[in-house]
């Protein structure tokens, strides 16, 4: 068994998987990569199978690695410089032993790094990703230190060839550059809003707050007048769920949330906008476009389908200039 | 029993009746049934709701909503037997830096908060917010008491806390706007053990005044 020594581990970079969907009865979140686009890239480019899903997600840089040994690895959503030159993002690549791998802040808010064969830490409640916040699952239930020493599982001999990068045609990210549009369906209670408020929130442009983390997107704007009825009674709630607080300013629950909230939700995010929507920094603005159930469902389904079916290329070393 | 769908791969269902622990039992029931419906991958009980969730690729949300609705309470006699749990808290000192503004608050002495705090059932209606922590009712009227004007950035793991109309107890160091009067050493949940926490919705939880040594030297 191989491991990666944490250099210099960066703010908050931890490990993460697909989430604990059970732990939830018991009240934790379900957590989990926030991206799952890039995490499923990375552990596409690094051939590792589903059930040695963990890897780590990043929100700053630089994080310093050293792997013990040579092995199969990527990043998705940040440059990694290497002795050798800068290798480009979302590439899969053999890192050689004893050799820092140096990853960049990443492009966006989230980047991820994967290894063939996954991270060896225990499956707690269901899931190997880290709860920072009850100290549990991950590598000992937090966020890395210096000096950590991660284990890796041994997986099938990986088909990339030494000397060889790999890619996905999935790397070309989508074009983002201007306003983000979340897509998302009204809730039900939603006729308890008036139509110039509902027309007020699909034709608003929201920023993010510097206060959004794992849990929530918190977003300021044009507050939504809204008549708030004292009563309202907490309920059980799920990532994408948009909540209106008293305040008027909404907030995007992501995996982290609190699975119960107090506050009326007036629509749901669908998955695939929320992968993006994980990757706003504060200050990034954004805005929504109300669709139906039928079209929601409808892009979900093709969204991880196209993700299911990428198919991944090699292509000779080609390091970036520095 | 009202059935809505909540987002493209959920459905909440609704009941217009205020939180009681007989109802808490039906939820029980309608989470068991949904999570046996092809497709459903999770199933959160609120006070008096249920939000049942399935799987966004492969599921067939019509058929999972038909199969809700047809759904119908059985004999409660079927449930697991609800539990009663007894926390030991120590109350006041430096375990409970809020009680002597609690009972300032209401005009009376802290002997008397703990007296009507403790020695009740509460009813655990859900479970939410940190890993183990118990949505509990039934906090007696004369102890409402609003909530800090700034939140804690730290509450104590094991503190006992009123906020509102509501009292818990935080299994785990988090932050937190409720007043703290007393603290457990009891640890309320364990990640490695299966289940990791021990009480269900349903079920009753009573808070028992403890003494410290630190107290009896006193």
């Amino acid at each position: 068994m191989s491991d990666i020594v944490v250099l210099n581990p960066g703010v908050l970079t931890m490990i993460q998987d697909t989430g604990r969907v059970a732990a939830e009865q018991y009240g934790a979140s379900r957590g989990g990569a926030l991206d799952f686009r890039l995490y499923s890239l990375a552990l596409r480019l690094t051939e590792t199978q589903t059930a040695n899903d963990a890897v780590l997600e990043l929100i700053s840089g630089p994080v310093s690695l050293v792997p013990h040994d040579e092995m199969l690895v990527a990043v998705t959503g940040a440059n990694v410089r290497t002795p050798q030159g800068i290798i480009p993002d979302c590439t899969g690549f053999w890192a050689p032993a004893n050799q820092p791998l140096v990853i960049s802040r990443p492009h966006k808010a989230r980047a991820y790094f994967a290894v063939h064969g996954g991270f060896d830490v225990q499956s707690v409640l269901g899931g190997r990703g880290t709860d920072f916040r009850n100290h549990f699952g991950g590598f000992c239930g937090r966020p890395l230190k210096p000096g950590d020493r991660l284990p890796i599982l041994a997986g099938p001999p990986p088909k990339l060839p030494h000397g060889r990068w790999r890619h996905s045609n999935l790397s070309e990210s989508p074009n983002s550059s201007g306003r983000l549009c979340l897509r998302f369906t009204w809730h039900h209670s939603v006729n308890n809003f008036l139509p110039s408020q509902r027309d007020q929130f699909i034709s608003a442009t929201y920023r993010i707050d510097p206060h959004s983390d794992g849990m929530a997107l918190r977003l300021q704007g044009t507050p939504l007048k809204v008549r708030h009825s004292e009563d309202f009674l907490s309920q059980p709630v799920l990532p994408g769920t948009i909540q209106l607080p008293p305040d008027g300013n909404p907030i995007v629950l992501l995996a982290h949330r609190g699975t119960i909230g107090g506050y009326p939700p007036i629509g749901h995010v669908i998955i695939p906008d929320l992968w993006r929507a994980a990757q706003l920094t504060p200050g990034a603005s954004l805005s929504f476009a109300a669709i139906s159930l039928a079209e929601a469902r409808q892009i979900t389904r093709i969204a991880y389908q196209t993700l299911a079916t990428a198919a991944t290329y090699s292509t000779p070393q080609q390091f970036l200039d520095p | 029993m009202e059935l809505y769908s909540y987002g493209d791969h959920a459905a909440m269902i609704a009941f217009n009746e205020p939180a009681h622990l007989e109802l808490t039992h039906r939820l029980l029931q309608l989470r068991t049934y949904a999570l046996q419906i092809p497709g459903v991958i999770n199933a959160l009980i609120g006070y008096t709701t249920v939000l049942v969730e399935w799987d966004p690729v492969s599921a067939d949300p019509e058929m999972i909503m038909q199969d809700l609705r047809d759904w119908r309470s059985e004999d409660i006699q079927g449930n697991r037997p609800s539990r009663h749990w007894q926390i030991p808290v120590f109350y006041g000192g430096t375990n409970g830096p809020d009680l002597n503004h609690v009972a300032k608050y209401h005009h009376i002495t802290p002997g008397e908060v703990i007296a009507l705090h403790s020695r009740r059932p509460y009813p655990i209606y859900c479970l939410g917010f940190s890993l183990g922590f118990a949505y509990l009712g039934g906090l007696p009227e004369t102890l409402h008491t609003p909530r800090r004007t700034s939140p804690r950035i730290r509450v104590p793991k094991g503190s006992v806390a009123i906020g509102g109309h509501q009292t818990g107890v935080y299994p785990s160091d988090s932050p937190g706007g409720w007043h703290i009067i007393g603290r457990t050493p009891i640890q309320l949940t364990n990640p490695a053990h299966e289940p990791p926490v021990s009480y269900i919705p349903g079920d009753t939880i009573e808070f028992v005044p403890v003494q410290g040594l630190q107290d009896l030297n006193s």
